[in-house]
């Protein structure tokens, strides 16, 4: 489901690992980012470059992240988006509430 | 006008290859002029979503998707037995839209538009100081839908016991 990285001082990279993000894995993924978080306590850089898709389920499993991770002061940040998948969260403005880069480079100049 | 019925029995490992069923039909039946992206997205959300919110809410063992093209209109029709959505109690009863979910981003309403009918609608909310990401609802189906759709109904028949989904979207 997801793949560590980078471990870095401040923040982790992960990859998640599946081409449909939806309600079969949302479950599991929210689980296992949220014990990243709650284990290593460093902000969450997510690449989504594998993900042709992502239902209402993975979106609503993402915001529980993004909650859990500002709880704890701590950012989550989304790159490598696909066309539909970015133009999902413009859709439902979740744009406004993550953090959005091209590429890791980018996210990291913001971290 | 052309049309196709197809039968998704309500597990997820179905989901996809219905999808794609259904994608393929109308990518052949669209008027070549049509842009067929933009729609063809549209389609993609709407049915993924109609379908995870028959597997996750639908006590049935399947879900019927019609899919229908006129002339710039394409409708989807998603028809499943099972009890009507708890809304239909509260849009009975008034005239004025009910506030289905309100967050910092959207407030989605359902109106009545007939008796056992609502149609769903959406309205951007403005970010303030006030406004708090722990408010944000963790379930877009609906708003998915109601967002992507020109019209998006809802009809219970008691009389048939069937709770219909119909989606429009102009091309």
């Amino acid at each position: 489901m997801i793949k560590l990285i980078k471990d870095e001082a401040n923040h982790q990279l992960i990859e998640i690992t599946v081409s449909e993000a939806n309600l079969e894995n949302a479950d599991a993924f929210k689980l296992q980012v949220i014990q990243l978080l709650d284990t290593h306590a460093k902000s969450v850089v997510i690449d989504l470059n594998n993900v042709e898709y992502i239902d209402s389920s993975f979106l609503g499993a993402l915001v529980a992240i993004l909650k859990h991770a500002i709880a704890m002061k701590k950012e989550v940040i989304l790159i490598n988006l696909k066309k539909d998948v970015h133009d999902l969260l413009l859709l439902i403005r979740l744009d406004k509430v993550f953090k959005i880069y091209s590429n890791y480079k980018e996210a990291l100049t913001h971290l | 006008m052309a049309g196709k019925r197809f039968d998704f029995l309500n597990s997820d490992e179905t989901i996809t290859p219905v999808l794609k069923q259904i994608l393929e039909y109308i990518k052949s039946a669209l008027p070549a002029i049509v842009n067929t992206d933009d729609t063809l997205f549209k389609v993609k959300i709407i049915i993924t979503e109609l379908l995870t919110n028959a597997l996750k809410h639908s006590h049935s063992k399947s879900t019927i998707i019609d899919v229908k093209i006129t002339n710039k209109i394409l409708t989807i029709t998603k028809t499943n037995y099972s009890d009507p959505l708890v809304l239909i109690a509260k849009t009975n009863v008034t005239r004025d839209r009910v506030a289905i979910t309100k967050d910092m981003l959207h407030t989605l309403y359902a109106k009545s538009t007939a008796k056992d009918q609502v149609q769903f609608l959406c309205e951007e909310n403005n970010i303030d100081e006030t406004s708090s990401i722990n408010d944000i609802i963790e379930h877009f189906g609906l708003l998915i839908i109601t967002k992507a759709a020109d019209i998006f109904v809802y009809t219970y028949d008691h009389h048939l016991g069937s709770n219909t989904f119909v989606v429009t979207i102009e091309y």
